[in-house]
């Protein structure tokens, strides 16, 4: 059986691609579809960074440094958030898939493919949140996500910044895993839940407390 | 299934619809960012207010010399038509015989006088002479004596006056020759101004000569609404394609009634005019068309900022300050004139603050973040800076978050 990977039919039709996935001995277009999702992310990325998205700790050296160097520096900036967005899409593909690999008897290959999937959806969000940053909600305040109403219930930052790592696209990424997780592994829905929640929950705490110690200011 | 997506897409939505209201309700407190594109600093400038008009150059003043044959017959022109005349050129002469004439006479009646006054000199001397003997026989004491005394006490005295008043008699006619002679230096009429000869009248017709002054002025039309900001005295600079430089010069006059005759239903049109300073080096001819820009305020040194940069709200006006702690404060401020898109203001900026160009909605107190200005990047400056420099803001970018 061959299986072609494509991403937008794997996000839309995830119970008919996942039984073609369990099936295919031969996958074609995966090569294919990395580099372009790569280079997709690449370029959303450059957009951001150059749109300044996130250089708002540089504004404090606007008078400090002439505009020739405070284009510069942010130039420079925005090269390390890119670099950044690359390296967590690749890692987005990569690691999880390794970590679902480890716990059940599916072909790695099979969980990155999943994964590919994943990171459409990741990239989506990405490209989704640019015109919000624009018209000045920050990372926090995205209305996709759930920081909006953690805000007006908490003032802990770090609950705050947890709740905002959590957004519709994430829920949907989690459901997807959960679906091909289930019919590639042939477990219960059970234990393919148990499987993936407790994996994203970790990921986004992660997330929150990388948000809420800043480590950019230490350099 | 069907119910299912429907419900799906109901639950989303309203997740949205209940985040945007939190996030735009009145005074929230979401936090939020500042996106600045573009953002310019205060400055301090000259402002100047001005209004241009064009105009036309003319002659600024016709001279007209008139002939008065109170002074004189005429006698010649000494100038001819379309010459080049200054200050002080002779214009035309009177005949001088009448008064000549009228010299000699004088004389004659001086000379006469002087004559006249010599002999009542010597009879003052016989006199003198005669009270000198009469005093020595007053010594002898003789009655008779001393009444002659008296008697020709009277006679010198009369003789004196008699002297005092020919004396002046001659003094006036000394004066009425000087006049004369005066009146014979006037017999040439001198032009007061410089200019070219347009007219001269050979029929002696006045007037008998016209003077085109080479002053020249600038004549141009107000609108009756212009006349409230413009005002005599303003200064002008007139420029044209047949000027290298501008000219600097004020309005000399403006006319209280209008060209046409006024009507109710019609706007009155107001002549006004510029006079071109001399002392130019540069010749435009009558005729030309210049433009003026009329000086009607000028600032020097003020605060400025662009129009743009100013938002209004319930009759307040406020600029958003990009602040060193890297937020943006909305502050209020007093505004002065402006000038088509720089805006004076007095009170409420500083000097070299940065402020946003064209704000839009902002979050008074929210931090900022600029957009990567690709034309202002320097390639120098990165080959410039040490290693260490570029990868701790490459590594500070990587590490946001």
């Amino acid at each position: 059986m061959h299986f072609r990977v494509q991403l937008l039919r794997g996000l839309h039709r995830p119970y008919i691609c996942s039984h073609e996935m369990r099936d295919a001995e031969q996958i074609e277009g995966f090569w294919k579809r990395s580099a372009l999702l790569l280079i997709t992310s690449l370029i959303l990325f450059g957009i951001s960074a150059y749109f300044g998205i996130g250089n708002e700790s540089l504004s404090k050296t606007i008078y400090e440094l002439s505009p020739i160097e405070f284009e510069t520096i942010k130039a420079l900036f925005g090269i390390g958030q890119v670099i950044q967005g690359v390296l967590i899409s690749i890692i987005l593909i990569l690691l999880p898939a390794l970590y679902f690999w480890v716990f059940t008897n599916v072909d790695y290959k099979k969980l990155v493919i999943m994964q590919l999937f994943i990171l459409t959806i990741y990239l989506i969000e990405q490209a989704m949140s640019i015109p919000f940053h624009l018209v000045g909600m920050d990372q926090n305040s995205l209305p996709f996500s759930f920081g909006v109403v953690a805000q007006y219930l908490t003032e802990h930052e770090l609950i705050i910044n947890f709740f905002s790592t959590i957004t519709l696209f994430k829920i949907w990424s989690m459901i997807l895993q959960v679906i091909y997780i289930k019919v590639l592994s042939e477990k219960s829905t059970m234990i393919s839940l148990f499987i993936v929640i407790p994996f994203n929950l970790f990921i986004w705490i992660l997330i929150a407390l990388f948000s809420y110690i800043r480590f950019e200011v230490l350099l | 299934m069907i119910w299912k997506k429907w419900t799906i897409t109901i639950l989303i939505t309203l997740f949205l619809a209940v985040n945007l209201f939190l996030t735009f309700k009145k005074d929230n407190k979401i936090t939020s960012l500042n996106y600045i594109d573009e953002w310019t600093s205060v400055k301090e400038q000259n402002l100047i207010r001005s209004k241009n008009k064009t105009g036309v150059i003319t002659p600024s003043e016709e001279q007209y010399v008139y002939f008065d044959d109170k002074n004189g017959q005429f006698q010649e022109f000494l100038v001819k038509k379309g010459e080049e005349v200054q200050v002080g050129t002779p214009l035309f002469e009177y005949s001088s015989a009448n008064i000549e004439s009228s010299k000699a006479k004088l004389k004659v009646e001086i000379t006469k006088l002087e004559s006249e006054l010599g002999s009542i000199e010597e009879n003052i001397k016989q006199l003198e002479s005669l009270q000198t003997d009469l005093s020595a026989d007053l010594e002898k004491e003789e009655k008779d004596a001393s009444n002659d005394m008296m008697f020709i006490d009277a006679e010198i005295y009369d003789k004196e006056l008699q002297k005092g008043r020919i004396e002046s008699e001659i003094e006036k006619y000394k004066a009425l020759i000087d006049s004369e002679g005066k009146i014979l230096d006037n017999l040439v009429v001198k032009s007061n101004v410089s200019g070219i000869v347009q007219e001269i009248s050979h029929n002696l017709k006045n007037p008998l000569i016209t003077i085109l002054s080479d002053q020249q002025q600038v004549e141009g039309i107000l609108e009756e609404e212009e006349l409230l900001e413009i005002t005599e005295g303003m200064k002008v600079f007139v420029t044209s394609p047949a000027l290298s430089k501008k000219k600097e010069s004020t309005i000399t006059e403006i006319s209280s009634n209008p060209i046409e005759q006024p009507k109710v239903n019609r706007k009155s049109q107001y002549h006004f005019s510029v006079q071109l300073n001399e002392g130019s080096e540069e010749k435009i001819v009558n005729g030309a068309h210049v433009n003026l820009k009329i000086i009607k305020n000028e600032l020097n040194n003020v605060l400025t900022v662009p129009l743009t940069s100013i938002n209004h709200k319930e009759a307040k006006s406020y600029i958003y300050v990009l602040q060193q702690n890297g937020t943006i404060k909305k502050r209020p401020i007093q505004k002065g004139i402006h000038v088509e898109q720089v805006q004076e203001v007095k009170e409420g900026v500083e000097k070299g603050e940065l402020i946003v160009f064209q704000p839009s909605i902002l979050k008074n107190n929210a931090p900022f973040f600029t957009p990567i200005d690709m034309r202002k990047i320097e390639t120098k400056l990165i080959k410039k800076m040490r290693k260490k420099e570029i990868i701790r803001y490459i590594g500070r970018g990587f590490l946001n978050n």
